[in-house]
């Protein structure tokens, strides 16, 4: 039938609806929320099967389409910082070269899954749970200021620690000073996830931005899409150079996918406020946690496993 | 060189060439009626499995098994373990001389039990199988099991006692047929469907037959350019989400625009 569609990457044939109705679900998710997804997407496709590799590789490799669209979309507004976004970038390049080869050595010592696994429960319970109890915070109307703790006397310890950096940089379009060295390591540690897990790190870098580096939103969201498609397009490049791993035809149906459901999520974005946005996205995220989690300490159905996931 | 030498030259030339113009593409002798449908089967763009049905005649008084047998190769798998209360891989363990596919469908269940000491089905292929990595040796029956059952999970091996069907056709000969499922994770490559003639326990007869799965089409293409030219194959993957990035951007701008316009009006 039409709709089995063979993946000669993965070498697995999957349902054609539900890799368009995954790829819908989550560009909807991003489209109401403005992440990427990439998030969501891998832990979805290794439950249907998918080799977790191969659905990190092509997950980074279906992003690049909506970053793109975005970040051009952005920067026609002037919502790009390229300043900043090009000290991101050189370390994203970095970063996302050593995570390829960290992938390469733990697919060749079998424990790329089982890392990638732990990786997501730790950075999905952290961004996970920090979103929730600022969604929580911002629902009882506790002022900006407060929540960012940057009331009069409370400049938080990672502030002080950044501005003690050497290489203080005044970048004029997100109108601060901030040591050039603070970009690109963010850059290099947010590349390094992303190559490892398959997504763009905006849920992690969007955050990240605003609190370290005290951009202004509308700044972080169109600089972090610009920074987002270069990381993605030199993953997808490292993957499948270095491991063979990126199944273009499943990128491309999730893309479409995405593309479809990105449209009605950013409708339905209109009618919810910013702390049910950020509350709803929380438990999301928390959700994917748990399942992950619940995969590392329940028994598993199968003691041994193929070498290199599949 | 006398009449009789040069008779001798002739009887032998002419049986050289009988000989070669014989040894053209035909059935192996062995395989007598055993007949597969489909003979090939193609990994296509909308592949997702295929079913083959084996057909074949028996003597009367005998009993048929039927094995389907992949590649044999040293196959790499980890064992997994629960270490600081999370399962993670603990030790690597390979597979040694395990085929990659393995069906075994018989007319009579009786041919699968386990009283007794058979020459096909998992009890046969546990004797030839061996084991590399840390363990011991009383283990080897357990990985036995977790091996099969990580198999029979992927749908590469299986056991269907009574699926050949086992129906009179001439004269003191009965004919049989079964069919078998090759999942959309199948490998391409050679594999062999043998028919074994089974009478008081004991093989008499062994016919097999070669069934090619190969990859053609739009995965050949996209397969080979991923291994062979991996650049081109990474500038296309990122060409294409770009470009399908902008396009939609276009797209759905213009039906956002076109929507504002009709509500204006």
């Amino acid at each position: 039938m039409f709709w089995d569609l063979y993946l000669p990457i993965a070498r697995h044939s999957a349902d054609l609806f539900l890799l368009l109705g995954l790829g819908g679900v989550v560009g909807a998710i991003s489209g109401l929320f403005g992440v990427g997804g990439g998030f969501l997407m891998t832990p979805l496709l290794i439950m249907v099967g998918i080799p977790p590799t191969v659905a990190a590789a092509s997950d980074s490799n279906q992003i690049i389409a909506a970053a793109t669209s975005g970040a051009y979309a952005h920067y026609r507004m002037g919502n790009v910082d390229l300043k900043m976004g090009i000290l991101l970038l050189l370390g994203n390049w970095v970063g996302g070269t050593l995570g390829v080869e960290i992938i390469k050595d733990l697919r060749a010592l079998g424990e790329a899954s089982f890392l990638i696994k732990v990786t997501y429960v730790v950075m999905l319970g952290i961004v996970g749970s920090t979103m929730l109890v600022e969604a929580l915070k911002s629902m009882r109307k506790k002022s900006d200021e407060a929540e960012h703790g940057r009331g009069p006397g409370t400049t938080p310890l990672y502030i002080r620690l950044g501005q003690a950096l050497p290489g203080q940089t005044w970048f004029p379009s997100s109108q601060v000073t901030v040591s050039f060295l603070l970009p690109l390591a963010l850059g290099c540690f947010v590349g390094m996830l992303g190559a490892v897990l398959g997504l763009g790190g905006g849920f992690i870098m969007v955050p990240l931005m605003f609190y370290l580096l005290r951009m202004p939103m509308h700044l972080v969201v169109g600089t972090n899409l610009f920074q987002e498609a270069f990381l993605c397009m030199n993953v997808t490049m490292m993957q499948a150079v270095t491991n063979h791993v990126v199944d273009l035809v499943l990128a491309f149906v999730l893309l479409v996918g995405s593309s479809i459901g990105a449209q009605f999520g950013a409708r339905f974005s209109i009618k919810l406020r910013a702390d049910q946005l950020r509350f709803l996205l929380a438990v999301i995220v928390l959700l994917v946690m748990i399942k992950i989690f619940f995969g590392l300490i329940l028994t598993p159905q199968f003691v041994l496993d193929v070498k290199g996931g599949g | 060189m006398t009449r009789n030498a040069r008779l001798r030259w002739v009887r032998l030339g002419l049986l050289i060439v009988v000989f070669f113009l014989g040894a053209g593409p035909v059935a192996p002798a062995e395989a007598g009626n055993l007949q597969l449908t489909p003979p090939s089967v193609e990994i296509g763009a909308f592949f997702n499995g295929a079913e083959v049905t084996v057909s074949d005649e028996i003597p009367q008084d005998c009993e048929a098994a039927v094995e389907v047998i992949g590649k044999v190769r040293e196959q790499d798998l980890m064992r997994k373990g629960r270490r600081w209360e999370l399962w993670m891989n603990v030790a690597e363990i390979d597979i040694m001389s395990a085929p990659s596919y393995y069906m075994v469908l018989t007319t009579a269940p009786q041919l699968l039990g386990a009283s007794w000491r058979h020459a096909w089905g998992y009890q046969a292929l546990s004797r030839h199988v061996s084991y590399k990595g840390p363990h011991e040796k009383t283990e080897e029956l357990e990985l036995f099991r977790e091996f099969i059952d990580l198999k029979q999970g992927q749908g590469v091996y299986g056991r269907f006692p009574g699926a050949l069907r086992k129906s009179p056709s001439k004269a003191e000969e009965a004919a049989v047929q079964g069919a078998f499922h090759l999942p959309s994770r199948i490998s391409p490559g050679i594999y062999q469907v043998c028919l074994n003639v089974i009478k008081d326990r004991q093989i008499t007869e062994r016919r097999c037959l070669d069934l090619e799965v190969k990859m053609g089409g739009f995965p050949l293409f996209l397969s080979s350019l991923a291994s062979m030219y991996a650049v081109h194959y990474g500038i296309l993957c990122v060409g294409t989400a770009v470009a399908f990035g902008f396009l939609s951007g276009v797209f759905f701008r213009k039906i956002r625009f076109r929507s504002k316009r009709k509500g204006g009006h």
